[in-house]
C-alpha cells in the first residue's frame, strides 16, 4: 500500500502550501456562486404560490441548515481518525470548523425564525427539528469552549473529539426529525433519491447556493487552518521562512 | 399572496416590476431583506475574523523570533564577530 499520501498529509508545511494554492479558487468560485445565488433567487426565481416572496428566504436557509450538518459530519469523522491515527491535521480541521459550524447552525436557526413568522405565525416553536438544530449550536459551542478550557494540546483534541462523537447522536435526530413527529418544518428540500418538490427555475439558483456555500466554507476552513498551522509550528524553520517572505512583500 | 407575478417583457424573467417592488418584497421585505441582511453581515464578519488573526499572529511570531535573534546575537558577540551587529 502507498503511504505516500498519508505522510504528506501529516507534514504541517505541505499541508499549508496546498492550502495557500487552494484558497483563491475557493474563495472566488465561491463567492461567484452566492453572488449568482442570491441575485437568481431574490430577482429571477418565482415566487411560492402560497408564501409569497418570503419563500425566497430558502435560499439562504437551506444552505446553512446543510452546511451546519455536514460540518459536523466532517468533524465527527476527522474527530474517529484523529483518535485511532492521532494524526495533527485532524485537531487542526475540528479546531477550524467549529466556529464556522457554529456560525452557519445560528444562520440556519435565525433565517429559520425570521421565516416562520410570515409562515407559521411565529417566530419558534419547540418541536423536534428546531430543538434538535439548537442542541447542535450548543454542541459547537461546547466543543469551542472545551478547546479553550485547556493548555494541554492533547487533552485539547481527545475530549474535543470524544464530544464531538458523543454529539453525533443528534445529526440522525435533526434529519429524521421531521419524519418521526409532528412538525410545522416541512420534510426535506433535496433529497438523492428523489427529484424537488418543486420547479428548476425555484431548485436550480437553490442547488448554485448550495455549492457555492461549500466552496465559500472551504475557503475559510483553509483560511483559518493556515493560522492553525503557523501558530502550531511557530518554533520551525520554515514558519520563519515564511515570515520573513512576507516582511519582503510588504 | 395572488397567483405567480407575470414574468414581466418577453425575454426578461425578473420577478419585479420596480425597484421599489424589489424591495417591498410583496410585503414580506422586512422578513426575506433581514435575513439576506445578517447572512452577508455573518459570512464578511467569519471571512475577515482569521484574517487578522493571520496579521496579528505574524507580528507575534516575527517579534518573538527578533527577541531571540537579538538575544542570540548579544551572547555570540563577545566571542564571534561575524554577526553584523544586530
Amino acid at each position: 500500500m502507498n503511504w505516500t499520501f498519508f505522510h504528506k498529509l501529516g507534514s504541517p508545511k505541505w499541508l499549508y502550501e496546498i492550502s495557500s494554492k487552494l484558497l483563491p479558487w475557493f474563495l472566488s468560485i465561491g463567492v461567484s456562486l452566492l453572488v449568482i445565488g442570491v441575485i437568481w433567487g431574490l430577482a429571477f426565481a418565482p415566487q411560492d404560490y402560497q408564501q409569497g416572496n418570503s419563500f425566497r428566504i430558502i435560499y439562504v436557509h437551506v444552505p446553512s441548515a446543510i452546511l451546519a450538518q455536514s460540518c459536523y459530519m466532517m468533524m465527527a469523522m476527522s474527530a474517529v481518525v484523529g483518535l485511532v491515527w492521532k494524526m495533527k491535521i485532524t485537531d487542526m480541521f475540528i479546531a477550524s470548523a467549529a466556529p464556522i459550524g457554529a456560525a452557519f447552525t445560528f444562520l440556519a436557526l435565525f433565517t429559520g425564525a425570521v421565516w416562520g413568522k410570515p409562515t407559521w405565525g411565529t417566530w419558534w416553536v419547540w418541536d423536534a427539528r428546531l430543538t434538535s438544530m439548537l442542541v447542535l449550536l450548543f454542541l459547537y459551542f461546547g466543543v469551542m469552549s472545551l478547546r479553550n478550557a485547556f493548555d494541554d494540546t492533547n487533552m485539547v483534541s481527545k475530549s474535543s473529539a470524544i464530544l464531538i462523537l458523543v454529539g453525533v447522536v443528534n445529526i440522525p435526530i435533526i434529519k429524521y426529525s421531521v419524519e418521526w413527529w409532528n412538525t410545522l418544518h416541512q420534510p426535506a428540500t433535496f433529497t438523492l433519491t428523489e427529484k424537488p418538490a418543486m420547479p428548476p427555475e425555484m431548485w436550480v439558483p437553490l442547488l448554485i447556493m448550495v455549492i457555492g456555500m461549500y466552496c465559500f466554507f472551504t475557503a475559510l476552513i483553509l483560511l483559518r487552518i493556515r493560522n492553525e498551522i503557523v501558530n502550531r509550528e511557530r518554533k520551525t524553520k520554515w514558519v520563519r521562512c515564511l515570515i520573513l517572505d512576507q516582511k519582503a512583500q510588504i | 399572496m395572488g397567483p405567480l407575478s407575470d414574468p414581466g417583457p418577453k425575454g426578461s424573467n425578473m420577478r419585479f416590476d420596480s425597484l421599489s417592488d424589489f424591495i417591498a418584497m410583496g410585503g414580506h421585505g422586512l422578513y426575506v431583506w433581514l435575513c439576506y441582511g445578517t447572512v452577508m453581515f455573518t459570512f464578511i464578519l467569519i471571512s475577515i475574523q482569521p484574517v487578522f488573526k493571520r496579521r496579528q499572529l505574524l507580528r507575534e511570531i516575527s517579534q518573538i523570533h527578533k527577541r531571540e535573534q537579538a538575544q542570540a546575537a548579544n551572547g555570540l558577540s563577545s566571542v564571534n564577530d561575524e554577526s553584523d551587529g544586530k
